[in-house]
This record gives C-alpha cells, structure tokens and sequence, in this order.
C-alpha cells in the first residue's frame, strides 16, 4: 500500500473531523423527524464513493497521479461538507417547528408569568439560528469550507437542543397556570352571566309592575 | 473501438425515494435502511415545502 503524504493526511483528518459533526447531525436529525434525510444521505454516499476511489489508487487497484488522490479527497471532503449544511438546515426547521407544537397552545401571559426564559432566551435564539446558519446552494454561500464554522453552527443547534430539556421540564408548571387561567377566567364568566340574569329579572319584575300600575285603573 | 469507462470514476445514481411506492413494494426494500423501507425518508422538495410553512409560524 503507498502512505498518504503530509498534504493527503491533513485533508483525510479533516474528513474524519467533518464525519464526526455530521454523523451527530444526522442521528439528531432522525430522532426529531422519525424520518431519514434522503438529501444528506446522497452526499454521504457520494463522499464515500470518492473515499474508494483514493483507496483503489493507495491499494495498487489502478494507477493514478497525485493530483486524482487530492481531487477525490477534496470532493470526499465537499460532500460531506455539503451533507453537514443540509442537515444543519433541515434541524434548525424542525427544531423551530417542534418548540412551536410545544408552546402554542400556552397564552403569552402563561408563559411571561411562567417561563421568562421562553421569551428572554429562548426566541431570540431560534429566530437566531434562522438568520445565522446558511442554506447551501453553491460554494459562495458557505464562503471557505472550514470546521471552525461547522462547530459554531452545530453549537447553535446544541444550544436549541438543551431548550427542549427546559421546556419539558416547565410543561407542568405551564399547564397548571394555563388551567388556573381559564378556570379563573371561567368563574368570571360565570359571574357575569349571573349578573346579566339578575339584571334581566330585575328589570322583567319592575316592567311588569310598572305596566300592572299604567293598566289598573285609579 | 470506444474505450470502456472506469467503474471507479462513474458516479453512482442518487437516491431516488418515493414514500408511496416505498411501502407498496415494501418487500423488495427489505435488505437496505429499515426508516426508508417503511417508507419514512424525506426528499428535498418535501422539506423545500415544509420550509415555507415553518418559516411562516410564528412562535407565540
């Protein structure tokens, strides 16, 4: 087998790099969908088949120069790059659209009153990650392919993450204020309809004396 | 004579998923990812309508 040179083994360290990030994505991003991300997968597939490229050259399968070596480790490195943006997309969408099911049916004053943090912390940094990761169409939305900004963006997502926990954790706290509400909110309601009766008797008493007085002759 | 292309160098056909058809020919999927044989994957232009509805909630 020919070594990989000092160039060939930083690129294939990075890829291992990138793989660990992406794999994470994509397990994260199968638990909150229940579905896999056929897009990512493509890539995944297509990173691998440049992968064996280099290794039928390395293994002696074929002969190829250096340059065919650097090309598929570039592109092996591109794919997964790209699958990583993907699924980085795809989770920041369901991760917005799983906090709304949760919340939605909680009235604003529940939640000021309940969990400040909800709208302190926790919608700033969705509507955040919204706006800071970007989707990735062709090379210049990404600007140069580096780990250091996959680790930024999977430290958004991470960070959305643990807001799960959170929530959860204030869900019976949540629903007993929001019953409280509409109980309270309820007896009001109640009260009041017992006052409109009251009036309306009230008033049904005294027209009928008043037509008894107006009809009886003096 | 035309030259016979390098195996190695064809780049392998994408994925082409459809949940309907999936889960009608469920047995012939048996062998490969167990989501996508129960027809649970989603495609790109499944997620690009997703997208727009999700960018349109807004949170409470």
């Amino acid at each position: 087998m020919d070594h990989f040179d000092a160039e060939e083994a930083e690129t294939l360290e990075k890829i291992a790099k990138l793989y660990n990030y992406e794999k994470g994505l994509m397990i994260y991003a199968e638990e909150l969908a229940d579905e896999s991300f056929i897009p990512a997968i493509n890539e995944i597939k297509d990173a691998f088949d440049h992968l064996m490229r280099v290794f039928s050259v390395k293994f002696g399968l074929r002969e190829r120069d250096s340059n065919y070596v650097n090309d598929n480790l570039d592109a092996t490195f591109r794919h997964l790059y790209r699958a990583t943006f993907d699924l980085l997309d795809f989770i920041r969408f369901l991760q917005k659209e799983r906090i709304y099911e949760s919340v939605k049916d909680f009235s604003r004053e529940t939640l000021v009153k309940v969990f400040p943090e909800y709208y302190n912390t926790i919608v700033p940094e969705i509507e955040s990650a919204m706006q800071k990761i970007p989707r990735y169409k062709s090379e210049k939305d990404i600007g140069n392919p580096n780990l250091e900004s996959v680790k930024g963006y999977v430290e958004i997502i991470e960070g959305t993450k643990t807001h799960f926990a959170k929530i959860n954790e204030r869900m019976p706290s949540l629903v007993d204020y929001e019953n409280r509400m509409k109980r309270e909110e309820q007896q009001k309601e109640m009260k009041q309809y017992a006052i409109y009766g009251i009036i309306a008797i009230v008033a049904a008493a005294i027209g009928a004396i008043i037509s008894y007085l107006i009809m009886t002759p003096s | 004579m035309t030259k016979k292309k390098d195996v190695w160098d064809i780049d392998l056909p994408q994925i082409k998923f459809n949940r309907e058809s999936t889960k009608q020919q469920a047995q012939k999927y048996r062998m490969g990812n167990v989501k996508l044989a129960l027809g649970r994957g989603r495609t790109r232009e499944e997620f690009e309508k997703d997208r727009k509805r999700i960018l349109e909630l807004r949170l409470p």
